[in-house]
């Protein structure tokens, strides 16, 4: 099995009274070992949404979901915790570390929920945090960090476990430009070297162009999906383009119904 | 679930406690006070009704006590003296004809003052038939008790219990030496051993027992009230015991059939299970109250939980992300519960120990403390925190990964 993540037919409906809402709307995407894609689309298109159901934090509508060979669509609760403390890593906008606790608790949490021994949970944080370059800030407490330093504190939480999947929903999106260079290129080093698959939400076509692939979405579909330009793919489009009739598309999405009125 | 999960959940515990020190210290209160509470009363109604118990039993086994109803009926019966109708006969009469009784002894007491060589004193003085110190089990510690010979003699001889020889001679042993009552000269025969107080807090060993006849020659004349002790042949024999003593006397009195009896026949073990229920109610009344407290208690607990859950829904979200199973969740937040629970329980027995000391020592009951009884409202204390730490623990642990990550 080459591909980590593989998605057919992947709906998300919200039910908000008596309308649907197609969060989702049968998403077609595979991701190989080590790839690492950027999805843009414009706001409301469904890149949370997807994230978060490739992050089995929530569960699609309908349609397979395949991660790493299981059927992740059809697990329950118990399994998708399982699956997440296994093979998942996150990066958030707002960094969401656990306030009350210190950087080397923080990097801890995720080990501690596989079970393994408190020293070697301290050692493992330790090493994680020393190569995010935060060596000297092991109890600091989030608040006594500034932006960049909690997002690298994030980074080694997500990547301590060594995950088989990491999601960055816009990991630069609450950093100022230069912390944001940093940042990504933490980020990407961290996961050439430990050759992880990671999927990151970003609106920035700089940003996207780290990337090995481009994906962009339009109302719940992927309208685009080529090698970034740094792999030899063409020039990312302008979102706002994207997805209108007279753009030549993949899936043509005048058929959908229009969401956003909704 | 792993070790190192429960591990971290306890660390986390106490660590919201610590980082809420009022918040936790007042939702602990409840459980506190329910649990030292508990403890106070269950082990001085213990202490208290131990105590009644062991006073009664020490009155003497299987004993009955037959008084002169001293209040007649507008003179409606003959002869005289109605406050004097016992007799040593009626005593004599009990014993050889009552099949259930195994000894009986008739006693009649005057209260005087006693002189020795070194002291005067003023203590209770009982003229006694030769059973009573058996019926009473009360065995002398030196010396001899009043026999028969003595009382048919009418010798001038007495038997000190442990306090009134201490009056009247110190640390001196008293048999052989000679006191006088009511200016007649008694030699000490015998040294009664310690019989302790009565569950009405007299002191029984302050005390002179000499022969029936002897008293009532030189003491307090043949007019004087008095009262007849008897034992029953065994518990069982008790009410049947009391039945033939009645219908004995009744016979010997020539009360005439729906004629009310002119002496009274009460029980001890009747005493005893009277004082037993009394203290029971009471008990019952004030455990129930502390039952309540632990209660409300619990209720705290789960108010404060409710509140943590949401505050922290964002730490919720989180710990999902990061892989914690809704089973995790829960055993988070009703180890956080039975926690605080816990810890307020452990005070409570603390506070409860002191207290019931100090409450001891104020009342003059003993505190009784069982193993049990400093173990079980701990186990009650962690049950409530179970109890009411389930329904905050099942909504963390229900809570959506995605919307509490989106949580303020
Ligand atoms: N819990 C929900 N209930 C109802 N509708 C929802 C819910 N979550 C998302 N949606 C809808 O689904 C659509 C996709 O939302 P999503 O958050 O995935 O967008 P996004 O691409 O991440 O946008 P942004 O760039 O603003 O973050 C939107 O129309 C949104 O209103
Ligand atoms: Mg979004």
């Amino acid at each position: 099995m080459t591909n980590v993540a593989e998605l057919h037919e992947l709906r998300k409906i919200y039910q908000m009274g008596t309308n649907e809402v197609h969060a989702l709307n049968g998403i077609e995407l595979s991701v190989a070992t080590g790839e690492f894609v950027a999805i843009m689309g414009a706001s409301g298109s469904g890149k949370s949404t997807l994230l978060n159901v490739l992050g089995c934090l929530d569960k699609p509508t309908s349609g397979v979901y395949l991660l790493d060979g299981h059927r992740v669509d059809q697990m329950d609760d118990e399994q998708l915790a399982a699956i997440r403390r296994t093979r998942l890593g996150f990066v958030f906008q707002s960094f969401n570390l656990l306030h009350r606790s210190t950087s080397l608790e923080n990097v801890e949490l995720p080990m501690v929920y596989l079970g393994i021994p408190r020293r070697e949970r301290i050692r493992r944080a330790r090493a994680a945090l020393e190569t995010v370059g935060l060596a000297q800030r092991l109890d600091h407490m989030p608040t006594q960090l500034s932006g960049g330093q909690q997002q690298r504190v994030a980074l080694a939480r997500a990547f301590v476990t060594e995950p088989k999947l990491l999601l960055a929903d816009e990991p630069t999106g609450n950093l100022d430009s230069r912390t944001s260079a940093e940042v990504l290129e933490l980020l990407t080093r961290l996961q050439r070297e430990g050759n992880i698959t990671m999927i990151m939400v970003t609106h920035d076509p700089d940003i996207a162009a780290f990337a090995h692939r481009v994906v962009i979405l339009h109302d719940g579909q992927v309208v685009y999906n080529r090698p970034s330009p740094s792999c030899g793919g063409p020039e990312i489009p302008h979102i706002k383009t994207i997805g209108l009739p007279a753009e030549p598309a993949p899936v043509p999405a005048a058929t959908q119904a229009p969401q956003e009125a909704a | 679930m792993e070790w190192a999960i429960w591990l971290e959940s306890i660390r986390i515990a106490m660590r919201e406690m610590r980082r809420h020190p009022t918040r936790s210290s007042l939702t602990m209160l409840g459980v506190i006070f329910g649990v030292a509470a508990l403890i106070a009363v269950v082990s001085i109604s213990q202490g208290a009704s131990q105590q009644i118990q062991g006073q009664i039993a020490n009155l003497g086994s299987n004993m009955i006590l037959i008084l002169p109803e001293s209040s007649s009926q507008g003179g409606l019966r003959s002869g005289a003296g109605t406050s004097n109708n016992l007799t040593a006969q009626d005593g004599e009469a009990i014993e050889r004809e009552c099949s259930a009784v195994t000894a009986a002894a008739t006693a009649t007491r005057i209260i005087t003052t006693v002189v020795s060589e070194m002291a005067n004193w003023s203590t209770e003085v009982v003229a006694v038939t030769p059973t009573y110190l058996d019926v009473r089990s009360w065995p002398v510690e030196n010396g001899r008790a009043i026999e028969r010979k003595d009382v048919d003699s009418g010798a001038k001889v007495c038997v000190l219990g442990q306090t009134a020889a201490e009056k009247l001679f110190g640390r001196m042993d008293p048999v052989g030496e000679q006191i006088r009552i009511k200016g007649t000269p008694f030699t000490i025969i015998g040294l009664l051993s310690i019989k302790g107080q009565s569950p009405t807090s007299v002191d029984l060993d302050d005390t002179i027992i000499v022969p029936l006849t002897t008293g009532i020659r030189y003491l307090c004349g043949p007019d004087r009230p008095k009262a007849i002790v008897v034992t029953a042949a065994g518990e069982k024999a008790i009410a049947p015991a009391m039945g033939q003593i009645t219908s004995l006397l009744r016979q010997r009195h020539q009360i005439h059939e729906g004629d009310i009896d002119d002496f009274t026949v009460k029980s001890l073990e009747e005493a005893a299970r009277t004082a037993e229920d009394t203290t029971n109610v009471m008990t019952t009344l004030l455990v129930s109250v502390a039952a309540i407290s632990l209660l409300v208690g619990g209720i705290g607990i789960m108010n404060i939980m409710l509140v943590t859950v949401m505050e922290r829904t964002r730490e919720i979200g989180i710990r999902m992300a990061l892989g914690a199973s809704r089973q995790m969740i829960l055993s988070q937040f009703m180890i956080e519960a039975v926690t605080l629970a816990g810890v307020g329980g452990i005070l409570g027995v603390a506070v409860g120990f002191a207290g019931s000391h100090i409450l001891s020592y104020i009342s003059g009951w003993p505190a009784i403390f069982s193993p049990a009884l400093l173990i079980l409202p701990l186990v009650f204390a962690i049950t409530i925190g179970v109890v009411f730490g389930l329904l905050p623990a099942r909504r963390a642990s229900r809570l959506s990964p995605v919307e509490s990550l989106r949580h303020e």
